[in-house]
């Protein structure tokens, strides 16, 4: 069942790839073991594992990138797990480290750690602690199994994953109503992206005979397919960035996603998750090279989200939603610059976008302090393009920008409203329901 | 016959103890000091049953026995596994009530009847009566225990009729091997547009252990897949529409889920998704691959019971399943909320979860011949996560009104941890579960080309060894799919090209020199056919079966294979049987 590794990798490599993805998985389990077993561990001490834990990690993927940098067969090295679990099923489950992955690996553990070690602090004594942490070692493992994952099956899991962690990091304040609900709206937004993933992979597979991320630009270059194939696995790839990459129309999650802790908003939110559709689109970019449709699409919404993005943003009050939408726009730039081809200037983008945007999220909260001592640029820049709005005859401009152009609206009554009146129709259609006789009564 | 015994008392064991156990209790069940442990121990005695039924088959490799493997179906086996895990967790999950002896009793019995149903030919040569029978059994605790108000008589009086009729048409059509009206019976028991209500009613009405098992057996679409599909591939038509049907009841399930706010109904819907979705695998089979349907059956069933268990748990403490109502699960119940929301993610696919790898297997088999139901299909698992993702969701903050006491108790997180443990336990290494159709792997190392063509010349009255008796040898696959043994065993008994029921053949018996006595004889080279070798097996189209079976990558790599030859390509996609099979695969 277990372990075939490819002749170029080194077994300081395999070691510490192992490393780095048994670190994040103890992490999870450290947590969700003790909760299991009704046991109470002392915040202190499971902390303290986490840190080393973490430590590991990072020190894995460094050693891990230096590997492949160090390596002289093009930069790759791949270990790959056949997980077998039929004779009749032939599922493959690896891990592919080049530069990209390699740098994004340690870009995830660097930052996750600074997040991370934020929280000790920001998040002492708070009733969820337990909570957090566990989240947020499964939306590390998510981002691993994403960055690293040779096979679709690990890439879907680890897409799922830092899914689930975002939706339920949103509604971490669980005892409120509006941060539930808001967590939901990015649920609902993930899931309904989530298909074009899922439809996505599986026709790259059945058109290339192949679920192997890696072989991929091969396959495509030599497999006689039909382009409509091509064309509709583009398609599909940009629908799921969309979700992931909170892109027009499936951007308006982004903004509600505030709700949660200004540390998960800066790890997911800045750094990594919402750049996880880009990563994915960098990766594809064999296939996009063949489906022009797909990449005109990206151009467009790329284009498109990223004024909306700007014109919105300028308006916000809260610091961190002016954030969201300055990370909205960005992801947008990068989904034009692959639609131009221009993969690594998107890599690029990515990893110093992350940087700068964790640390500026991390700090909106003293940002906020200062701006009611120091009289900063934010509340400044805010009051001068409030007042600008008032004073001129651009208030509806501003109005409008205020209310997100409508979007909400306009999804609400495309998308929501048709389904909900579907759906009451089937229930008034259904002579077992309550509701259908109160409504027969009703009408009579 | 040392196996044949064996299987023989493990069937009747599973079968028996929960039917008399229960009956037990529903007659004597008011004298009962603890009617919980008697239930759980029933149920665990049929649990452990199945569990050696599935391992038993495992030990046989020699041709004789393997032989033997004809006689059963490998899907109803493990879906008896899942039914009995089910049930053990339901009897000892399920909270204590005034009626809980008379309750359990009913769940019992159900369950017995249901593993009659599953595991009939294990004891049975000939078990459609029996089978008819049990599937009438195992409805009717559900309409003698519905608990509906003194105003509602009319709907629950229709409600009951609607279940009944299906149950009594799939039994009467299964007898009478009538297998458009066996299709009718399950396209009711669907719960299919227009006539969806009447599962939503029972859903809010009928105990909940019975209404799962209720919903998770899908008796109609077991037969169907155990015998009764072999005439499919002659009406693409019917079956297209009736396929469209079933994913129009799935999404309409998922439709209604999304605006639903009592959990009871929403588990209704649930039932209906649950029922679409598998009736279009079945109705799709042999496409689609046999693991794929039974790796999502083996897991709806154990995660329509934990939301089962999860929502009777949540009425014994408050009295309703209202999600509006209820608040502060995190916060009063915590283990309660992470089983609702792992349940509810299993079913929807939640890596890591048996559902997970099915589904990715089941949208893969089905892009490869109807990229439509796919796209559906995936749209209905992506609903069914938010539907229940969210109705977990609204119970969590603290503006309603209703407050849990209690979290899950000791005897409910072991009925949980029955279910979760598989769910997981398999999602991680789904090996055994989609092992299952391994008898049917045997069959085709057995080699049974030629009794296949028989059948079939006795399925189309010709004549063996005539040409178009030849052109039938592309047409194996059928009966080593898996999916016909009894009615490989069976059309001889119509009559029909001058077969006679006879079981010598596949009873290890090969040189009895025909299929059956005083049937039509078997080429003499039948008789003497070495199984044939992996490798060489996969070579070229007459070994399209092996490569169905082999499972994805190695049909793919069947498929390139098949570019190397090309007649073979045209040939099954010219032929309408072939055309029937993986379509994907072999193009």
């Amino acid at each position: 069942m277990f372990s075939d590794l490819a002749s170029s990798l080194s077994v300081i490599a395999v070691i510490a790839a192992g490393i780095l993805i048994g670190s994040s998985l103890v992490g999870v389990l450290s947590i969700a073991g003790p909760w299991l077993l009704m046991r109470e561990v002392s915040e202190a001490s499971r902390l303290r594992v986490l840190f080393y834990l973490q430590l590991a990690g990072w020190l894995a993927s460094l050693v891990l990138a230096a590997c492949v940098f160090e390596s002289e067969s093009g930069q790759r090295m791949a270990a790959s797990i056949h997980w077998r679990p039929a004779e009749a099923v032939e599922l493959e489950l690896g891990v592919v480290i080049d530069g990209l992955a390699a740098s994004l690996l340690v870009g995830i553990t660097s930052l996750t750690g600074i997040v991370q070690h934020f929280s000790f602090r920001y998040l002492h004594r708070d009733g969820g602690n337990a909570r957090f942490f566990f989240l947020l070692e499964l939306f590390q493992l998510g981002m691993i199994l994403l960055v690293s994952a040779s096979h679709l099956v690990g890439l879907i899991a680890g897409w799922e994953l830092v899914g689930l962690s975002s939706t339920f990091l949103i509604a971490y304040f669980q005892e409120r109503r509006v941060p539930v609900e808001n967590a939901m709206v990015a649920f609902v937004s993930y899931r309904l992206c989530d298909v074009g993933l899922v439809l996505g992979s599986a026709l790259l597979v059945h058109a290339l005979g192949s679920s192997s991320i890696a072989d991929w630009p091969t396959l495509m270059d030599s497999a006689r397919l039909h382009a409509f194939e091509l064309e509709l696995a583009g398609i599909c790839f940009v629908v799921a960035t969309l979700g992931k990459s909170a892109q027009l129309p499936a951007s308006s999650w982004l903004p509600r996603a505030m709700e949660g802790p200004t540390p998960s908003s800066a790890i997911f939110y800045g750094a990594l998750s919402i750049h996880a559709g880009v990563y994915l689109l960098i990766r594809l970019q064999p296939l996009l090279a063949v489906a022009v449709s797909a990449r005109v699409l990206l151009l467009i919404v790329g284009g498109v989200t990223a004024l909306y993005a700007a014109f919105v943003g300028r308006v916000e009050a809260d610091v961190k939603s002016r954030l969201a939408h300055a990370s909205m726009a960005q992801a947008g730039f990068m989904l034009i610059e692959i639609g131009l081809g221009l993969s690594t200037l998107a890599a690029w983008h990515l990893g110093a976008h992350a940087c700068w945007r964790t640390w500026q999220f991390l700090r909106a909260p003293s940002a906020l302090h200062d701006a009611h001592r120091a009289h900063p640029f934010l509340s400044h820049t805010h009051e001068t393009e409030a007042s600008a709005g008032r004073a001129s005859a651009t208030v509806r401009w501003y109005a409008l920008r205020l209310d997100h152009f409508g979007l909400d609206e306009v999804v609400s009554r495309v998308l929501i409203r048709p389904a909900r009146n579907l759906a009451e129709l089937l229930q008034q259609l259904d002579p077992w329901s309550d509701r259908a006789r109160r409504a027969a009564r009703g009408t009579r | 016959m040392i196996r044949t015994d064996v299987t023989l008392g493990l069937g009747l064991w599973s079968c028996l103890v929960p039917l008399l156990a229960g009956l037990w209790l529903v007659v004597r069940g008011a004298q009962q000091r603890n009617p919980i442990a008697l239930s759980s121990c029933a149920a665990a005695a049929a649990w452990l049953g199945c569990v050696a039924l599935e391992f038993w088959p495992a030990s046989q490799s020699d041709l004789g026995r393997a032989a033997q493997s004809l006689t059963y179906d490998p899907i109803g086996t493990t879906l008896a596994l899942a039914l009995a895990t089910a049930g053990l967790a339901l009897a000892l999950g399920l909270p204590a009530t005034e009626r809980t002896a008379r309750d359990r009793g009913w769940l019992l019995m159900s369950e017995g009847a249901l593993l009659t149903l599953y595991l009939a030919d294990r004891y049975l040569v000939s078990p459609k009566a029996l089978e008819a029978l049990a599937v009438l059994a195992a409805t009717l605790p559900l309409v003698l225990t519905l608990r509906a108000g003194p105003l509602e008589r009319v709907r629950a009086a229709s409600a009951v009729g609607v279940a009944l009729s299906s149950a009594l048409l799939i039994s009467i059509a299964w007898v009478a091997g009538l297998d458009r009206l066996l299709w009718l019976g399950a396209f009711i028991r669907l719960a299919a547009f227009p006539l969806y209500g009447w599962m939503l009613y029972l859903a809010a009405r009928a105990d909940l252990g019975l209404f799962c098992l209720f919903v998770v057996s899908q008796p109609g679409l077991y037969l169907i897949s155990h015998g009764a599909n072999a005439s499919m591939a002659e009406q693409p038509m019917l079956v297209g529409a009736l396929q469209l049907g079933a994913l129009g009841s799935a999404l309409c399930g998922a439709l209604l889920g999304s605006f639903e706010s009592d959990l009871r109904r929403q588990l209704g819907a649930l039932g209906m998704i649950m029922g679409g979705i598998l009736g279009a695998s079945v109705l799709h089979a042999p496409q689609v691959a046999l693991p794929a349907l039974l790796g999502t059956w083996f897991a709806l069933i154990l995660g329509v019971a934990g939301l089962a268990l999860v929502i009777s748990a949540l009425e014994a403490r408050v009295h309703s399943s209202e999600t509006r109502r209820i608040g502060h699960l995190g916060l009063d119940a915590p283990a309660l909320g992470v089983l609702a929301l792992t349940f509810s993610l299993a079913v929807a696919g939640l890596p890591g979860t048996l559902g997970f790898v099915a589904g990715e297997l089941m949208i893969e088999d089905w892009l490869a011949t109807r990229p439509a139901s796919a796209a559906l299909l995936a749209l209905c698992l992506a609903l069914t996560g938010i539907n229940w993702v969210r109705a977990i969701a609204r119970m969590l903050p603290s503006v309603a009104t209703l407050r849990l006491p209690l979290d899950l108790i000791p005897r409910e997180r072991c009925a949980a941890l029955l279910l979760v443990a598989p769910l997981i336990g398999f999602g991680i290494a789904p090996g055994w579960i989609l092992a299952a159709p391994a008898p049917g792997a045997e069959r085709a190392d057995l080699n049974f080309r030629d009794g296949c063509c028989v059948y079939m010349c006795c399925e189309r009255g010709l004549e063996s060894g005539s040409h178009e008796a030849s052109n039938l040898d592309r047409q194996c696959p059928w009966c080593l799919g898996g999916f016909l043994p009894d009615r490989l065993l069976e059309f001889g008994a119509s009559g029909r090209g001058g077969c006679q029921r006879g079981t010598a053949a596949w009873d290890g018996d090969l040189g009895s020199g025909g299929c059956g006595g005083g049937g039509m004889p078997l080429p003499a080279e039948a008789t003497s056919a070495e199984p044939l070798s992996a490798e060489s097996g996969r070579e070229c189209a007459g070994s399209n079966s092996r490569v169905l079976w082999r499972g994805h990558d190695a049909a793919r790599r069947g498929a390139r294979r098949n570019e190397r030859c090309p007649d073979a390509r045209d040939s099954a996609r010219t032929d309408p049987y072939l055309h029937g099979l993986r379509v994907g695969s072999l193009s």
